[in-house]
């Protein structure tokens, strides 16, 4: 970019032109989900902020993507992340071991669930170990508080 | 016709046609400026001036007028405040368009930019279109001024990937128009008052309430 257009692009808030500036990074996501010996099915889950909102407004887990791979193994995963307002980037997922795509729907008590933190954030490029091994719980019951 | 009854005729009819006023090329009365027909017709006489300072909810502003020597051309320098939130300042050109004796209608382009505060924040350049339809010339005007309000919203991104910086820009239209009716009373030579109501509708479909406003006017020969 010339130094024009950036002067521009740098005093036109000043002046009134831009109504609104966000910051995203593009992050590749190498997810390495381990399953209790001998499970294998599908994996379902979400993509949250590990915090969002300020003040008393602060919160954790906000989910804002879907994920869902194969099985147990290795996934690469493209999320665009904001970075105004939320911090970090958190996977929460857990096995649909009888393929109902429900979570421990009623009568089912063994369908093993995960939290992990992607590490470092922010970059273009980042890692999580999920381990699938609490049946039934949601990210509200993992998570440790930050 | 004898003679005789001609002369009487004319001698008759002679009385009427002395009465009759001799025809006035222009219709409108003759004595000092009204400030409050000026400025709520929205455009001055060649010549005439007037500022309206308004108050009320939500809306506050002060806005000036003066007529320029050219094409009967006014300019016209607005400000004007939504609960101090929304606030929008502008610049233009007002002409009136038609001046009859019972009838003024006049239209205004203003430009300039506007800043809102708060979760809904927004600015970027602005635009208004007005147009004013006030009954003149009395010590009494109502009006009707209907308002089309536009800002130009440019929102950038700043992406970072692994290839670069990216960098990418988006642009809207919001559209806010405004719909006001005003009764002015002169007072004295130069200065009136008005009350009115106004019915905005910011950003729609949504629903906005509706608010009232008292302006103080003056007016006069530059």
């Amino acid at each position: 970019m010339s130094r024009l257009p950036l002067l521009l692009l740098s005093l036109s808030p000043l002046l009134g032109c831009v109504n609104s500036r966000t910051q995203w990074v593009e992050v590749t996501v190498t997810t390495e989900l381990i399953a209790p010996e001998g499970l294998s099915a599908p994996v379902y889950g979400e993509w949250n902020h590990t915090w969002s909102g300020e003040g008393e407004l602060r919160v954790p887990l906000l989910p804002f993507e879907d994920f869902a791979a194969d099985g147990p193994g290795v996934v690469s995963t493209t999320l665009l992340v904001p970075l105004d307002g939320v911090e970090g980037l958190t996977l929460y997922a857990w096995m649909d071991l009888d393929g109902d795509g429900l979570h421990c729907a009623p009568g089912v008590t063994d369908e093993p669930a995960g939290l992990g933190e992607a590490l470092p954030f922010p970059a273009t490029e980042a890692d999580v170990t999920l381990s699938l091994e609490a049946p039934c719980l949601g990210a509200e019951a993992l998570w440790d508080g930050g | 016709m004898s003679p005789l009854s001609l002369l009487l005729v004319v001698a008759v009819s002679a009385p009427a046609l002395a009465e009759r006023p001799p025809p006035n090329p222009d219709p409108r009365p003759m004595g000092p400026p009204d400030p409050h027909l000026d400025a709520l017709a929205g455009a001055s006489e060649v010549g005439d001036w007037a500022v309206s300072l308004e108050t009320g909810f939500p809306f506050f502003g002060a806005r000036g007028q003066v007529a320029l020597p050219w094409m009967g051309l006014n300019a016209v320098g607005s400000v004007n405040s939504a609960l101090f939130t929304d606030t929008w300042a502008l610049g233009g050109v007002s002409r009136r368009w038609v001046d009859t004796h019972r009838v003024v209608l006049s239209g205004e382009i203003l430009v300039g930019g506007t800043i809102r505060s708060g979760d809904l924040s927004r600015r970027g350049p602005a635009s208004q279109t007005t147009l004013r339809l006030a009954r003149g010339h009395g010590r009494i005007v109502p009006a009707l001024t209907l308002s089309s309000r536009h800002v130009l919203l440019t929102d950038v991104q700043e992406i970072q990937t692994a290839e670069g910086d990216i960098v990418e820009r988006s642009r809207s239209i919001a559209w806010s128009p405004v719909a006001s009716f005003d009764v002015g009373v002169g007072v004295c030579p130069g200065f009136a008052v008005s009350a009115g109501l106004d019915v905005p509708w910011f950003d729609p479909p949504g629903f906005s309430l509706p608010g009232a406003h008292i302006n103080l006017i003056v007016g006069g020969w530059k």
